[in-house]
């Protein structure tokens, strides 16, 4: 299949997948409670309903307002290009930005929303943006620590390479600094993605919402970008999370249409793992307190830091 | 700094010394009784794999039986002990933080990196796979943990901490070591950690708590 095609289907994967994976955790998470729970499509269903919508607009809002959501879509939309969602050898455009790259496009997203929400002037979606960008802010070293240490393990900081590299070696997803930073990973994961400990992604009105209370001012088609590119967002970590640093296998390595829909279909076993193990742990844990959160972080930071120490002084 | 992959009975080992090392921040952050308890259990719980792991990969039958006499005496023998004693004094449950706890990590951190660092000094590349160096900071957040919380029981599970990465660390550098000093060096701590309980019943005893400000006043 030509490469072209094959890159532009990991990024219609991501846009076109990503609310199934939303709808099939609320779902799950339903189930747990013993409730009926929305359908699996419901996502889709949200989105088409906002996008027929009018719109409400602040008085005070002006371009920023509109600009955001569609910043922070494109972004999620770019961002597919640079992982390996389903092949593992470099698409043509792949190598127009590393780990780091992504990660600048994923903070451009955030950014232009946490924008977009202060702009349009309601208290809510301004407290909720400051707090997001302060988490965010927290959370950066440990990112940058983990992708530091993996980069260091395969002497790469291509996604393609990095995936590539640990599929070879079963020894290297086993060693203690590698785990060590996808663990730190999988917390800013929960982070990043607004699920329990940090908020509780169902939420209502509340007043520890952080990622959620940034949308409350958009409506109407607006409303639907940021939850689609919320949605986008979820997704893009789960990808990373999954075929760069915890299960390499499994990832076309062959342009075959028949490898590609089989790593398609592998792809979406390995979500519907994660998600389970997300599901059972928003169901056994409590929502953390605001002023504790950064304590969570500090353990992630941690993490980051032994995977480093372990990786020059111990050669694990 | 090694760039070798190692094998998977070695990158077992890895992870599980420095799951001991978790267990061992787990410590910092937990500010009652029996949560410390808990969490020195599964530390030992811990260290009593590695000790298997590690006779894995020297394929030493010893070793396994050190595991199983660690698991007896350190993952369920002390901490049943200890909490028994502790519920049975019914004393205040909360331990006082003299060093708040997100400082405690950073400090944690930054002595975990000197004992990494000096145990890479010391083993000189002699020895391979990074259970000295966990040992070393175990050794080094012990002394701390033991420093920055005025609490009686949290002392003494600093301290038998402390001696879970010296068993860590003597493990790992000298798997081939005989039995019996292995044994020793296990039994060695039931010394110390009688005598702390011993304090610890003279403090709740005459004060009502286990706050070690109280120790000033002990006088013969």
């Amino acid at each position: 299949m030509d490469k072209v095609i094959l890159q532009s289907c990991q990024v219609l994967t991501v846009a076109f997948l990503s609310p199934l994976l939303t709808g099939f955790i609320a779902k799950i998470e339903a189930r747990i409670q013993s409730r009926r729970g929305p359908s699996v499509l419901q996502p889709y269903r949200d989105i088409i309903k906002l996008a027929r919508k009018g719109m409400t607009v602040p008085d005070t809002a002006n371009w920023v307002y509109f600009g955001g959501p569609v910043v922070a879509v494109a972004s999620y939309l770019t961002v597919p290009l640079l992982i390996p969602v389903l092949t593992a050898f470099p698409l043509p455009l792949a190598t127009m930005g590393d780990v780091l790259g992504g990660a600048f496009i994923l903070t451009l997203a955030g950014v232009a929303v946490a924008a977009a929400a202060t702009d349009s002037g309601g208290v809510y979606a301004g407290l909720g943006s400051s707090r997001a960008m302060t988490f965010g802010a927290l959370a950066e070293p440990t990112l940058v620590f983990v992708f530091f240490t993996i980069a260091l393990l395969t002497q790469t900081d291509n996604p393609y390479v990095l995936n590539s590299a640990l599929q070879q070696s079963a020894g290297q997803v086993f060693r203690a600094s590698h785990l060590l930073a996808t663990a730190a990973f999988f917390m800013m994961l929960l982070l990043e993605t607004g699920r329990i400990p940090i908020e509780s992604a169902s939420g209502t009105m509340e007043f520890g919402m952080i990622d959620d209370a940034r949308t409350l001012e958009h409506s109407g088609p607006l409303f639907a970008l940021l939850k689609w590119g919320s949605s986008m967002k979820q997704f893009i970590l789960y990808v990373i999370f999954l075929n760069v640093l915890l299960i390499p296998w499994g990832v076309a390595t062959s342009s075959r249409p028949l490898a590609v829909l089989v790593s398609l279909g592998l792809l979406l076993l390995k979500m519907a793992a994660l998600a389970l193990v997300i599901v059972a742990i928003e169901s056994s844990f409590a929502k953390l307190r605001l002023f504790r959160i950064t304590e969570f972080m500090g353990v992630g930071f941690i993490l980051a830091v032994f995977a480093i120490l372990a990786f020059y002084f111990g050669g694990g | 700094m090694s760039d070798a992959v190692p094998t998977i009975p070695a990158a077992i080992e890895g992870v599980l010394a420095v799951g001991v090392l978790l267990t061992e921040f787990a410590l910092l952050r937990l500010l009652w009784v029996e949560g410390i308890i808990r969490n020195y259990a599964l530390q030992s719980f811990i260290v009593a794999l590695f000790t298997a792991a590690v006779g894995l990969r020297t394929s030493n039958p010893d070793l396994y039986l050190l595991a199983a006499l660690t698991l007896v005496i350190k993952a369920v023998g002390i901490p049943t002990v200890i909490s028994m004693i502790v519920r049975r004094l019914g004393v205040d449950d909360r331990i006082p933080a003299s060093v708040p706890v997100p400082l405690s990590f950073l400090i944690g951190a930054a002595l975990a990196a000197v004992g990494f660092a000096a145990a890479t000094k010391l083993s000189a590349g002699l020895h391979p796979g990074i259970g000295l160096q966990i040992g070393l900071s175990i050794v080094l957040i012990g002394f701390f943990l033991m420093t920055a919380r005025a609490n009686a029981v949290a002392q003494l599970i600093g301290f038998l901490s402390l001696e879970n990465g010296v068993f860590v660390a003597s493990v790992s550098l000298a798997a081939g070591m005989p039995l019996i000093a292995a044994v020793l060096l296990l039994l060695d701590v039931l010394v110390p950690a009688a005598a702390f309980l011993i304090l610890i019943r003279v403090l709740a005893n005459r004060h009502r708590s286990l706050h070690t400000i109280e120790l000033t006043e002990l006088r013969g």
